[in-house]
């Protein structure tokens, strides 16, 4: 092949590189910049953290350099049929109440707006009448069959047919529906939250999720080391779901499991993936309106709990400290990536715990 | 009643004479024929109840994709073209439950006219197939309903670029997908056709991964080369489809010029509203297509005032069309047409597309669109089945205009132009090489065949870059953005510049106009307000206006100089020799004219970087010798002598050359369009006398675009019926000593200085000779 055409590829490639150098999906703003409450993915950094971040991140170099990842973040190589990628593990105590099914499901059988045909003048008229619970309805002339019906559903548990049913009739963030993930066992909430190199069509950096078992939460994170082990981090994370797996995420129906299967599909590992959801996003906006300025997670743990997090990065800046990693494979970076995640991870859980707690009073 | 009017023309003082040519193109009777196999019952029935007999042409078209063959279909505007691939993809998806197909049409306004039809089809025929559009307005409630049951869905290529990457969401329609209909493929051509055919290529690609191979129905308009086109756009082999076998009345094609005594009493756009309400006042049904948006709405509403005067009934008979107009608005105008509630409409080419509007008595297209293929198109909305028609085609007076009112043989001769598709423009393959990796993990091995052999070059270049990382699973896109926002199909330059006015954006352009039209200093106009530039941002990209009256206007000025990068082919013809291949241009604005009116009063320097682009050109070198021959001819020639006389017998033999170089570098560029289809503003040139790699006199034509986009490679094969043509425009213009419609270039860098317009003509004339003498000696 002659010499000028290989410069031209060179020449084009340095273009695309440059107009890519130029955009960028975050924007720095002024730390007084007003956080759009109605966009969930945030698109803007505000000045005073950006500058945090790219302090840290050379503290981090520096410190770090010439470490081994084994080193500076306790983990373990794992193999999975795709290949291998890193497993890092943290146990943690939590209190985590989840309303108790019984009454989860007394509090669905009090809402005679379930069922069809009874609006709020309907129901006033059924309650002077003596029917208080839709088990009392199952005598009804009228709405007999309809009662007996949405009775049988909850009496098989199943969180996404008595899901189907309620959001018929009740806003899909109302907390009845919040109610019924009660009838899952805690153990099969998978809690999850992944980071990435951008916002879809592109690799996924690392996927948390956490187990809650009793007062115990289980932190399991899978980090690629490098893009080839993508693979592997979606097949150990398969390897955690089961049929009878539950999703609780923030905003991961629009965001964290799409992209998954995104994912999963670029390398033709599909998967339906269409296990129950509770995305905690919309419970939270509906469970505190007020006094919240927006509801991203760090503030929403900076008003619940009073966390205020130290050392932490915004998702947006996420491939910035991994592309240098990628580079040096300076290991230092991967901390404050990984911390993120868990600390979302236990703050998730925390505010789906504290969801129910609020909600489980009435 | 149309040959009355006809007659009317030919007869009044006031047209006559601008009358060049009238072309009478014959009536013709239809054809039918019966597909070979006989169609489902449910659609016998579809056609029986809307009282359809096909055509010779759709039975064939339907024959050949039930066959299962790829087609192509050319026949014109009206003739019945989607119905004849309507009929065999909804049989498909009778006869297989599962089956899907995706239409892709060029505007949203086209895919709402079929989603309409395709309804008709399932009412009428009760194949459940729930047509949908899907596009950027489709609210994003709808999208998962749509992609889980609709087995047509009607969409763009802008769309399908941004949906490429979500292939999962579309696995089962993907499954499935036994077609893909583009429709008026024909605008997918050029630069934005070369970036469609990627597109179809990374489609195939997700279709391959997901088992399914589809079929290509492509619709177009007349064009030279269809089944290359067609190959080129999907990378399938293609059968096809010409021969109308529609009825057809006589149309009369009349040419009409007021440049016709070289001067012009009246502009275009006057001319073109007399005539406008000459043919509505005989309550002829007409279109008029105008080159832009601002003409349209001028003949509108002039013709509207001269109707006020002359036949009120009129006024409210008269709309404009245009894109810009609000969707309700062009529907309304479209019913109105139908309906004849109206009787003229004014349109720039908006509606040169098939938008479902009815045929009309007449079209009027003032100024010549630039393709044979448009002119043709336009033509095509007149003539309502058997009945009478007229086209007219009112010149400008550029060269072009004027070259068919003075050869009309040659356009009615011409045939269509090439569709030109670039499957080797690295620009363009690079950038689709990006989205294919965030599609779907690269493998050189596997994916040569649809992206070229060159791929493992360009990709270890964009791995150089860190823009592909290689992975043990294949090269993986990791870019900072979505590599489909990164990458747009219709236009390959994104670099933006933003103009500010108070803080408030006014508009963006790229670099290239911001450096010509909003230097500093520069009067910009917007929506017919000026504003004054207070400064041109290289770094941010910002342009800082502020609103300013003014009377004057500004023209920047650029020189150009060109190197050549490598030489890629040349041929001799006798003894002339053509060159192509890869060039650098290096344009730079260096001043820029204050003007009032036409009249300058003042001139700045300007300070602004060069802006470089490489892309492929042509040149060729004029022996020097021909520099004394031109000289010795031209001082015998009166203005020659005359100047002589005046300047003591200075000798300005180097500058007539010069000026002959460059009459022939503006008068080839001017003839392009008609060699090659593409606009004159796509293609540059430079003349010198001598060129320091050269060695020579030498004239270089090039592609406007980054890279090339074959516009003169094409050239390059068709030289000598540039030369030829070339020559025959500028020696048979009327004019003296050149003018707008030979070697005036709209677009000259050097004000039109130097230039000789015998010298060109004698230059092309040895050039010609040139082509004919053996080389032997």
């Amino acid at each position: 092949m002659d010499k000028n055409k290989e410069d031209s590829f060179d020449s084009i490639s340095r273009k695309w590189k440059d107009k890519l150098d130029k955009s960028s999906e975050y924007e720095v703003v002024k730390d007084e910049f007003e956080v759009d409450s109605e966009t969930f993915i945030p698109s803007t950094v505000p000045y005073t953290e950006y500058r945090e971040a790219l302090k840290l991140k050379n503290e981090l170099i520096k410190r770090f350099e010439g470490k081994s990842l084994k080193e500076i973040i306790e983990g373990e190589e794992i193999q999975t049929d795709r290949g291998v990628c890193y497993k890092i593990e943290k146990e943690d105590y939590i209190n985590f109440n989840i309303i108790n099914p019984e009454i989860a499901k007394s509090k669905i059988l009090r809402e005679l707006k379930l069922v069809f045909g009874i609006g709020e003048v309907t129901e006033d008229i059924l309650r002077s009448e003596g029917y208080d619970t839709i088990e009392d309805l199952c005598k009804h002339p009228r709405f007999s069959f309809q009662a007996t019906k949405l009775i049988e559903i909850l009496n098989e548990c199943n969180s996404q047919e008595i899901e189907r049913w309620i959001t018929h009739w009740v806003p899909k963030t109302h907390p009845l529906v919040l109610c019924t993930s009660s009838f899952h066992e805690n153990e099969k909430f998978i809690i999850l939250d992944i980071e990435s190199f951008g916002l879809f069509s592109r690799p996924i950096i690392l996927i948390g999720i956490a187990l809650v078992s009793n007062n115990n939460i289980l932190i399991r994170q899978y980090l690629i080391r490098d893009i080839s082990e993508e693979p592997a981090v979606l097949s150990a994370f398969l390897s955690n779901i089961d049929d009878n797996s539950v999703f609780v995420t923030f905003n991961g129906k629009a965001f964290d499991l799409p992209y998954i299967k995104e994912r999963l599909a670029y390398y033709g590992m599909y998967e339906e993936l269409s296990h129950p959801h509770f995305d905690i996003l919309h419970f939270s906006r509906r469970a505190w309106k007020q006094g919240i300025p927006d509801h991203r997670l760090t503030t929403l743990e900076k008003y619940l709990f009073g966390i205020y997090r130290k050392d932490d990065i915004p998702s947006a800046l996420v491939p910035e400290f991994y592309e240098v990693y990628m580079r040096s494979r300076n290991p230092g970076v991967l901390i404050p990536i990984v911390e993120h995640n868990r600390q979302d991870l236990l703050t998730l859980a925390n505010i789906f715990s504290k969801l129910h707690e609020e909600w489980g009073k009435w | 009643m149309v040959e009355k009017i006809v007659k009317q023309l030919r007869m009044k003082p006031r047209f006559k004479e601008r009358i060049e040519h009238i072309e009478v193109l014959k009536e013709r009777k239809a054809e039918f024929d019966k597909t070979k196999k006989e169609l489902p019952e449910n659609i016998e029935n579809y056609l029986k109840e809307k009282n359809i007999k096909l055509y010779k042409h759709q039975s064939a078209a339907i024959d050949i994709i039930r066959a299962g063959k790829n087609l192509i279909i050319t026949t014109p505007t009206a003739s019945g073209k989607t119905l004849s691939f309507d009929i065999p993809i909804f049989e498909k998806l009778f006869l297989d439950n599962y089956a899907t197909a995706l239409f892709l049409y060029p505007t949203k306004a086209l895919s709402n006219d079929q989603l309409k039809v395709t309804k008709e089809i399932e009412r009428l025929t009760k194949i459940k197939v729930n047509p949908e559009v899907y596009d950027g307005d489709t609210p994003t409630q709808k999208r998962p309903g749509i992609r889980e049951n609709s087995r047509i869905i009607i969409s763009n290529p802008y769309e399908l670029h941004q949906i490429l990457p979500w292939h999962y969401k579309w696995q089962k329609f993907l499954n499935n997908l036994k077609f893909i209909v583009i429709d008026e493929a024909h605008r997918y051509r050029g630069v934005f056709g070369s970036n469609v055919a990627f597109l179809m290529k990374r489609m195939k690609r997700i279709c391959n991964y997901y088992n399914s191979n589809p079929q290509y129905i492509l619709s177009t308009a007349t064009l030279a080369n269809p089944i290359e086109f067609g190959e080129r756009l999907t990378g399938a082999k293609f059968e096809l489809v010409y021969e109308d076998g529609s009825p057809k009345g006589k149309k009369y094609f009349i040419f009409y010029n007021p440049f016709f005594d070289g001067v012009g009493e009246l502009s275009t756009t006057t001319e073109t509203k007399d005539l406008f309400l000459f043919y509505l006042k005989n309550e002829l049904q007409t279109l008029c297509f105008t080159v832009s948006r601002k003409t349209a709405e001028l003949i509108a509403s002039w013709t509207r005032k001269d109707a006020k005067k002359l036949d009120p009934f009129l006024v409210d008979k008269v709309s404009s069309y245009r894109a810009g107009y609000l969707p309700e608005e062009r529907r309304k105008i479209e019913n109105d047409l139908k309906n004849k509630n109206i009787l003229g409409v004014t349109s720039t080419n908006a509606l040169e597309l098939g938008i479902d509007i009815g045929s009309l008595d007449s079209v009027i297209i003032s100024g010549y669109p630039g393709t044979v293929i448009s002119t043709w198109q336009q033509a095509g909305r007149a003539g309502r089945g058997e009945e009478e028609s007229i086209a007219t085609l009112i010149a400008f007076q550029n060269p072009l205009d004027q070259y068919f009112m003075k050869n009309p043989e040659v356009f009615f001769d011409k045939p269509h132009e090439h569709a030109i598709i670039d499957s080797s423009n690295p620009y363009i393959i690079s950038g689709h090489l990006l989205c294919a990796a965030s599609e779907l993990p690269l493998k050189i091995e596997k994916d040569k065949k649809y992206f070229g052999d060159n791929i493992s070059r360009i990709i270890s270049s964009l791995k150089q870059e860190n823009l592909l990382k290689e992975t043990s699973n294949g090269y993986v896109y990791s870019g900072k953005i979505r590599a489909t926002e990164a990458v747009s199909i219709d236009n390959i330059s994104s670099d933006v510049f933003k103009v500010i006015c108070d803080g408030k954006l006014l508009e963006t352009m790229d670099r290239p106009q911001a450096y010509r039209e909003a230097h500093k200093g520069a009067i910009l106009l917007h929506q017919g307000e000026t504003y004054y530039v207070r400064e041109l941002n290289l770094e941010d990209r910002i342009i800082d206006v502020k609103k300013e009256e003014v009377d004057y206007n500004t023209e920047a000025l650029k020189v150009v100089d060109i190197k050549i990068i490598k030489e890629l082919k040349n041929k001799k013809i006798g003894k002339f020799s053509i060159l192509f291949g890869d060039v650098g241009v290096n344009e730079e604005y260096i001043r820029y004219k204050i003007k009032k009116y036409s009249e300058v009063i003042g001139s700045v320097p300007l300070n602004l970087p060069p802006l470089y682009f490489k892309t492929t050109g042509i040149w060729f070198t004029v022996p020097i010798e021909i520099c004394d021959k031109i000289w010795n001819i031209r001082k015998k020639d009166k203005d020659i002598k005359k100047r002589i006389e005046e300047t003591g017998g200075e000798d300005f033999k180097t500058e007539i050359f010069a000026g002959g170089l460059h009459g022939v570098e503006h008068s080839a560029i001017a003839i392009m369009p008609f060699i090659v289809m593409c606009d004159r503003w796509d293609i540059g040139g430079v003349s010198t006398n001598h060129h320091p790699q050269t060695a020579e006199p030498t004239v270089f034509i090039y592609d406007g675009f980054e890279g090339g986009v074959g516009l003169t490679e094409k050239a390059y094969n068709l030289i000598e019926d540039l030369l030829k043509m070339t020559y025959d425009l500028v020696s048979n213009c009327e004019c003296e000593s050149g003018c707008p419609a030979c070697i005036y270039s709209p677009k000259c860098g050097d004000e039109n200085e130097p230039l000789d317009k015998m010298g060109t003509i004698l230059i092309l004339k040895e050039l010609i000779k040139m082509m004919k003498e053996s080389d032997e000696n």
